[in-house]
């Protein structure tokens, strides 16, 4: 028989020795995993390249900490020094003083205090009630889901600012309050999306399969359903802070946030407004405060959707 | 290894979807089988013929909209709670999607002792690692995958720890509902291989849903054909193969491609003329008979029965 | 009959975040005009990405078609070409069949636009010539009442009759090449019997050429003059039909061959499988890419890549008379070089020991 001819050196270089056509002993089944990356992982490194996403986790890293050690301030935020009003920014007072003399970078420290925690923990409640809302109305479909989706429209078509302002002038809120009526008014957004994700699991095989093993409504819910949306909760409530943190600004900013002394950073916005011509400083130091968190806020918000989403699908 | 006892028993089976006010989509339309104890049986049809549906609705998935499904003689879709768990320990399912029929979020170990728990299996931690990590082996895969995620693994490997799920409740029934179609063919050679070795250790009833005629033939003992609702033959695989009595077996049998050019050159294909009708619409008597080639008058008016013409061989055709 | 295309050395590539995944890793092949060459392989082999370069549908970035890489369209490398001549070139001297026509159609344009709209691109015609053409391609397709369906949307139309309008669309700027990329995939047995059936009478009427992209053998040996073998971005093995089907070489095209069950077969048989996965395109292994998963593999098949061997004719009875191609069968394969003392290794008996 012919032999097979070599068409061409495909340019290897190597030595033949007497072992090169030896048979390769095999080991039985060995099947390798194909290793792709995790799906944290992705999410980092597709953030990572984001450099913007970088910049913005960055600056809200660094203000929450801010906020955080406030206290490490050598003064006292409420402490009025009447010799010393409006001074311009210094080495002493790095943002200067506002109209009573205080120190207006610590003021601005604690306030953010105030933004933040209102803004985060109206989101949690707000997160909370919109998640049991919507996948309840999801799983069960039906008229339960008809009810509380008219439910979720009712909530949603009321003017929300508008009640808040009539709620607030009529009973002067604390934080607490605060963050319980944000908390009442922002859930919707989160019912919707929970209840969307959740009428599309709940159709998945591995719910079937699971449903199919005898698992109860409980162990569905909690066991299947709510691990796979919490990418889009997570999203979700991070958008969610940051309309609460302007829905708070300008609440105070009206006068009907939390009361003084306490000051948010809307509150001190709404100080400012006097001075803008004198010290317009003082309006813009807690305005770039706010503007940068929610910033913040909505681009990681989007830079988290972005690399989550295709993830998710497959 | 088939045995004479009936396991399942499907009675006038219909299922029907309600599209909207004016369409009903008729998916499984009065169909009637036996499945003995110990067989795998076959159904194949094409798109619009109900097969998955059929499928699902006999192990209780869907509901039914008439008809009986008997499961040991116990009817699937009037189980109370206590039934209906303990009938998920016997009747397991294998899906098609390996990326979507498991939980993206768990480990693999979870995945498969989900059953066991639910079922209160293995008393102890330690028995419920020993027992998946036998699955483990049993299906092909190694010890240490018990701890990744999902994503970590090819698509035939995803299959196999679906297959391991559905065997770690002990079941003597497994519906796998195109369990290769979304794999590679080298791939799909490896998952046959192991469901027919699995079935023969564990002495498994299987239905085998599939639309490739090839793998359905070569892993049944037994094949339903199925278009558009109705279940239109039905014999032993080889039988089928050797001797197709209905117009559509036969038609789907010669349009099957052979990856033998000698054969592909000489063999006379069967065309039918025309598209599968919809669902939503089936024509009027035989389902078949706006594309059959030897449609009579009485074709057009009255729907045919699936009876025995020859021995073990059921046709729904009044051409026999 | 002369060579239409000659793909030479082509690496294609992409920059993703996770690496640069080499699809294709240098293949070379000839196309005669007026044939059907069918690429087989599984999904991940690079079939796809080669058909894509052929019709410059290769973003740049993330893809990357390396230097080196010839595309021979009647000699002229089509690589170099400047967009407009890439515009001049797709739809008239080269089209594409996808394998989803439901996605690869205009949802918002009925079908008479979407066919004459590729006419009135590639020849000035009046738009009556090109109404006129394009019930003549729906003809040519086969398609009932082509007038008719002129005014249909394609989701007014089933999956079979979606996948003609398709190529009639294509082929109505009268290209020289089709390429069909997994055209029967997606559709029923009987549908794809039907649009095969199709394909080869208009090669038989226009005398078109084409490249079938597909997983299926069975499919393959209906329409297919010539095949090339792809796996993991390399050319296993390529030759005629019978060669292929009836005188492979290479292990991992009888592997394939082997994995779908004969009809012929005995029930319940343990089938011929592949262990083990396709390697990763990231960091593809030295060697062979088919080392790993080869019952047949030997130390050298992991340290070097094989050079392609010329296979001598089979004197066997499929051998065609004076064949009009003077194309080798080639394989790339150690089993073949000189040394290896396997170059008579028959697959079959080997399996059953």
């Amino acid at each position: 028989m012919q032999l097979p001819t070599q068409e061409s050196d495909r340019g290897w270089t190597g030595t033949m020795d007497k072992n090169s056509f030896l048979r390769v002993q095999k080991e039985e089944n060995k099947i390798s995993a194909n290793y792709e990356r995790g799906l944290f992982k992705d999410v980092l490194i597709s953030l990572r390249e984001n450099k913007l996403a970088m910049c913005c986790s960055v600056i809200l890293l660094l203000i929450l900490l801010a906020a955080v050690l406030a206290p490490l301030s050598p003064y006292d935020p409420d402490k009025q020094e009447l010799t010393n009003q409006l001074a311009r920014p210094s080495a002493e007072h790095w943002f200067g003083t506002d109209e009573l003399g205080r120190d207006y970078f610590t003021r601005a420290l604690y306030g953010g205090r105030i933004s933040l925690s209102v803004g985060f923990l109206s989101m949690v409640l707000s997160t909370a009630i919109g998640t049991v809302i919507g996948t309840v109305s999801g799983y069960m479909g039906g008229r339960t889901d008809a009810f509380l989706m008219r439910f979720t429209d009712i909530f949603m078509s009321v003017p929300s600012f508008l009640l808040m302002v009539v709620i607030n002038s009529l009973f002067p809120p604390k934080v607490w309050s605060m963050i319980v009526i944000l908390g009442l008014f922002e859930w919707c957004q989160i019912a919707r999306i929970t209840r969307a994700e959740t009428l599309s699991l709940k159709e998945r095989d591995f719910v079937l399969a699971s449903k199919h093993l005898g698992a109860s409504h409980r162990q569905l819910i909690f066991g299947h359903i709510i691990p796979n949306m919490s990418s889009s909760i997570i999203v979700a409530g991070s958008l969610a802070v940051a309309r609460a943190i302007l829905t708070e600004s300008a609440l105070s900013f009206m006068g009907l946030g939390v009361q003084l002394p306490k000051a948010s950073w809307g509150t001190m916005l709404q100080g400012a407004q006097v001075y803008i011509m004198d010290m317009p400083t003082l309006a813009i130091f807690p305005g770039i405060f706010i503007v940068l968190t929610v910033f913040s806020f909505n681009i990681l918000g989007d830079a988290l959707r972005n690399a989550l989403e295709p993830k998710m699908i497959k | 290894m088939k045995t004479e006892k009936v396991i399942l028993e499907v009675k006038n089976l219909k299922k029907y979807f309600r599209i909207d006010s004016r369409h009903v989509l008729k998916a499984v339309d009065n169909v009637s089988f036996q499945i003995y104890e110990g067989e795998t049986l076959g159904i194949v049809g094409e798109s619009g013929c109900g097969k998955t549906t059929c499928g699902r609705t006999c192990i209780g998935v869907y509901d039914k909209t008439e008809g009986q499904v008997l499961y040991r003689g116990q009817d699937v879709h009037q189980m109370n709670k206590t039934q209906k768990k303990e009938f998920t320990k016997q009747v397991q399912m294998i899906f098609q999607d390996p990326y979507s029929s498991l939980d993206p979020r768990k480990k693999v170990h979870d995945i498969i002792a989900e059953g066991m728990r639910i079922h209160h299996l293995a008393d102890t931690g330690a028995q419920e690692i020993e027992a998946v990590q036998e699955l483990l082996r049993q299906v092909g895969l190694n010890a240490e995958h018990a701890s990744r995620y999902v994503h970590e693994f090819s698509g035939g490997q995803r299959q196999r720890i679906g297959i391991a799920r559905a065997l770690a409740v002990n079941p003597e029934f497994l519906l796998c509902d195109e369990p290769i179609s979304a794999l590679d063919v080298s791939v799909q050679a490896q998952i046959v291989n192991l469901l027919v070795r699995l079935q023969k250790e564990r002495g498994l009833t299987s239905m085998f849903i599939a639309h490739d005629l090839s793998m359905v033939k070569h892993i049944s003992d037994r094949v339903g054909v199925m278009y558009l609702g109705n279940m239109v033959e039905l014999a032993a695989s080889r039988e089928l193969y050797r001797n197709p009595l209905h117009p559509y077996t036969q038609a789907l049998l010669s349009a099957i491609p052979i990856p033998n050019p000698e054969i592909e050159k000489n063999r006379k294909q069967i065309h039918l003329a025309g598209e599968i009708p919809s669902p939503m619409n089936p024509p009027k008597g035989c389902h078949f008979c706006n594309r059959c080639s030897r449609a009579q008058d009485r074709c057009g008016q009255e729907a045919p029965v699936l009876r025995e013409v020859e021995p073990q061989h059921f046709v729904a055709c009044h051409l026999q | 009959m002369g060579t239409i295309l000659e793909v030479k050395d082509l690496k294609v590539s992409y920059h993703t975040y996770a690496g640069e995944v080499q699809s294709v890793r240098g293949i070379s092949f000839r196309v005669e005009e007026g044939e059907t060459v069918a690429i087989v392989g599984e999904s991940g082999c690079g079939k796809s990405v080669t058909a894509k370069t052929v019709m410059g549908l290769i973003s740049t970035p993330p893809g990357e078609i390396k230097s080196g890489s010839q595309v021979l369209y009647f000699g002229e490398n089509i690589l170099k070409q400047s967009e407009k001549e890439w515009e001049s070139y797709r739809g008239a001297k080269c089209s594409m069949i996808f394998q989803d026509a439901l996605t690869s159609l205009n949802p918002t344009m009925n079908i008479g636009k979407q066919i004459m709209e590729n006419i009135l691109n590639h020849s000035k015609v009046t738009k009556e010539e090109a109404r006129r053409q394009a019930v003549e391609m729906l003809d040519l397709v086969k398609i009932p009442d082509p007038a008719l369906c002129l005014k249909k949307y394609p989701h007014e139309l089933s999956g079979g009759m979606r996948q003609r309008v398709m190529i009639a669309i294509a082929l109505s700027g009268k290209p020289k090449i089709l390429i069909a990329d997994e055209p029967t995939t997606a559709l029923d047995v009987t549908i794809q019997a039907q649009i095969i059936d199709l394909m080869k009478d208009i090669q038989k009427k226009l005398g078109t050429t084409i490249i079938l992209i597909t997983h299926d053998l069975g499919v393959v040996a209906g329409i297919a003059d010539k095949v090339v073998v792809m796996y993991s971005g390399k050319i296993m093995e390529k030759g005629d039909l019978n060669q292929i089907f009836y005188g492979h070489r290479h292990p991992y095209t009888w592997a394939l061959l082997n994995a779908a069950p004969s009809l012929e077969l005995e029930n319940k048989q343990q089938l011929v499988s592949i262990e083990g996965t396709p390697p990763d395109l990231i960091d593809p292994p030295a060697g062979c890419p088919f080392a790993a998963r080869c019952k047949y593999c030997m130390n050298i098949c992991t340290k070097t890549e094989p050079p392609e061997y010329i296979m001598p004719a089979e004197a066997g009875r499929f051998q065609e008379e004076g064949g009009s191609h003077e194309e080798e069968h080639r394989t790339a394969c150690w089993l073949y070089h000189p040394d290896s003392g396997y170059q008579d290794i028959e697959f079959d008996r080997e399996a059953k020991i």
